[in-house]
């Protein structure tokens, strides 16, 4: 579904996205060549290429304004919004199987036994080891989250290439509360307060899973900064990045509790620190 | 019931399935102080483990397994069963009261005069006072046919075994060769030897009674060397013997149990601690062999044993071989007692090892902020 970016911080936007949704169906025709002008005049104005803001098409191939910021811009808090239709029910296993990779590189099929599809470097680009979070076992195979778009993608690599391990922990986000539940063994074991998605950049909802542990060089992700297999349903890039949704903490304190950030999940430094010595990489990463 | 050799490697092919190549695994071995269980162990605990040889008949051909001679009472031979002269329980068999049961059994492969004192040598029973034990005697030429017998004349003891009185083990491997006989069986007797010399006169004339089998018994009576089982049989009676590769246990069969320490262990405590096994049941000091599989697939664990002790109780640890544990899953753990073929399965759960808490990566973050 086509969402209107709210980005009040930067009035060309406002301006030319009015809020009013009667202008939306009437500027509706115009609005890939806005774009296309939007990221010239972005470009032209910014020094470090990593925090260019990209103009890009969602899935539907709707026009997508995304903001030009770093991780410590805050967008305008907004309501959080009441999720319509059904919320997932809770997705914390006593365990969960995790699938790290063995070798150099790891296989992709799309079907258990079935003709290679892709191939996963490991360690990944980051450095970090190429980790999966394991959702369906057969005789040899493993059908694993992948990184990659769209939320939910799977694919199915070979036992061989990969050493299974389990994992204890889980995490459940609430977009509704701003609260993050660590799940040890199927119970809650501590809750935390986050932030996450504005209105208009909307923590995307759905199970997914913990991939690479950084310790951010730049400004605005705090001490560590988990990548995930989740990407924004609105912002195709962002510094940078695909648009990736992280587990971080912040500079931003008091940004915490409330719908404030472009898609990630803010924490406390503390807080994440806190993370960072207990879970490993694979664990389940659900947004509800 | 009766176990041999071959049925424990049966069972064994059938319950461990593929067999892969193995590097030999650590485990707690037999304590070389005390021997373990002949390569084969039986057990004679019923009726069914016995065939009735006429006593009328002067050479007889000894069926595989148990044979008792039954005819000294008037008994049809095709009637009688063991249980008619003889009682079972957990002491092991014993001639009912007034009766005189000889028991045979024939060796594999007739043994010629030179080999018989090796065959003496490891030889033992755990007989009840009144009970004697001894050779059976074939001629070379015919050694499918037992025509007479050799008493030890103090049991089964080793190197100082006597024979018929005081003959020693190379007299007799002397008079074999004087002879031109060959050891073919060994035998024990239930009752008073009393009774049988009694019986023995009333059978003189009876057509065709034996002259050879038992025709001329001595009276020593004294208890032999045991056997490793803690069974004392009662007079009259005997718990086990063992000649050559084969012990027979008259005691009760065990039934043959094991269970691993654990409701569940991890690859790495599988693969390098080792799994706790527990069982009982087995045959008193026999060598208890493993094998493992999942989903069909596995095999023995070539060179992972543990022993039993002499109560048939086995405890200790085995540490699997790795390409045994392919991953986490409910694996089939079988348990084979070697000589005894006793075999059982018993699941073994082994979870995947706790995954690592993930190691930080400096580098710059890109994710959405």
């Amino acid at each position: 579904m086509a969402r209107r970016v709210q980005h009040r911080t930067d009035p060309l936007v406002k301006r030319i996205i009015p809020e009013d949704p009667k202008w939306r169906a009437t500027l509706a025709a115009v609005a890939v060549a806005v774009v296309v002008a939007l990221v010239v005049v972005v470009v032209s104005l910014t020094t470090d290429p990593a925090t260019v803001p990209a103009a890009t098409r969602s899935a539907t191939s709707t026009p997508r304004v995304t903001p030009t910021a770093m991780a410590t811009d805050t967008p305008t808090p907004t309501p959080t919004p009441t999720p319509t239709g059904p919320v997932d029910a809770i997705d914390a296993p006593t365990s969960t199987t995790v699938a790290a990779a063995t070798g150099a590189d790891v296989p992709v099929s799309a079907t258990a036994g079935g003709a290679v599809t892709s191939t996963l470097p490991n360690p990944q680009a980051s450095g970090a080891p190429l980790v999966f979070r394991v959702v369906e076992q057969q005789s040899g195979w493993v059908r694993v989250q992948l990184a990659k778009r769209p939320n939910g993608s799977t694919g199915w690599v070979p036992t061989s290439a990969v050493k299974l391990t389990s994992d204890p922990y889980a995490i459940v986000v609430s977009v509704t509360d701003n609260t993050l539940d660590l799940y040890k063994d199927g119970s809650v074991l501590h809750s935390y307060p986050v932030a996450t998605g504005t209105g208009g950049t909307p923590t995307p909802t759905g199970r997914f899973a913990l991939t690479e542990l950084l310790a951010p060089t730049n400004d605005g992700y705090g001490p560590y900064a988990y990548g995930t297999t989740a990407f924004s349903d609105v912002l195709n890039s962002f510094g940078g990045g695909p648009g990736q949704i992280g587990l971080h903490g912040t500079n931003d304190s008091s940004s915490i509790g409330s719908g404030a950030s472009h898609g990630c999940v803010r924490m406390h430094n503390a807080d994440i620190t806190a993370l960072a010595k207990l879970l490993p990489l694979g664990t389940p990463f659900q947004v509800r | 019931m009766l176990r041999s050799r071959i049925a424990a490697a049966a069972v064994g092919a059938t319950v461990l399935g593929i067999t892969a190549a193995l590097v030999p695994t650590v485990s707690n071995a037999a304590d070389p102080a005390v021997a373990t269980a002949t390569p084969v162990v039986q057990w004679a605990d019923s009726a069914d483990d016995f065939t009735a040889v006429p006593v009328s008949e002067s050479d007889v051909p000894l069926s595989d397994g148990w044979n008792f001679l039954v005819g000294y009472n008037g008994e049809d031979p095709a009637t009688t069963s063991i249980t008619d002269v003889a009682t079972f329980d957990s002491n092991g068999i014993a001639a009912k009261p007034d009766q005189f049961v000889p028991l045979l059994h024939a060796l594999p492969s007739a043994v010629s005069p030179d080999d018989v004192p090796a065959l003496v040598s490891t030889a033992s029973a755990n007989v009840g006072t009144g009970s004697q034990v001894g050779l059976t005697v074939g001629d070379a030429a015919t050694p499918s046919i037992t025509d007479g017998t050799v008493f030890a004349t103090n049991g089964f003891t080793g190197d100082t075994t006597t024979w018929d009185g005081s003959e020693s083990t190379t007299d007799l491997v002397t008079d074999l060769k004087a002879d031109d006989k060959v050891v073919t069986g060994y035998f024990v007797t239930l009752g008073s030897i009393q009774l049988q010399q009694q019986q023995q006169q009333q059978q003189r004339s009876i057509p065709n009674a034996p002259q050879g089998l038992f025709a001329n018994p001595t009276a020593a009576t004294s208890r032999v060397a045991a056997v490793a089982a803690a069974v004392t049989p009662v007079a009259g009676g005997a718990a086990s013997i063992a000649v050559g590769d084969t012990t027979t246990y008259f005691t009760p069969q065990p039934t043959a149990a094991a269970t691993v320490g654990a409701a569940s262990y991890t690859v790495t405590q599988a693969t390098t601690s080792g799994v706790q096994v527990t069982g009982s049941g087995f045959a008193p000091n026999e060598v208890i062999s493993f094998g493992l599989s999942l989903d069909g697939n596995g095999g023995e664990l070539e060179g992972l044993t543990l022993v039993a002790d002499a109560d048939g109780n086995v405890s200790g640890t085995i540490v699997l071989p790795a390409s045994f544990v392919p991953g986490p899953g409910t694996y089939s753990l079988a348990v084979v007692g070697n000589s005894s073929g006793q075999s059982l399965f018993t699941p073994l759960v082994i979870t995947a090892d706790p995954a690592p808490v993930a190691t930080p990566i400096s580098g710059r973050a890109t994710f959405t902020g």
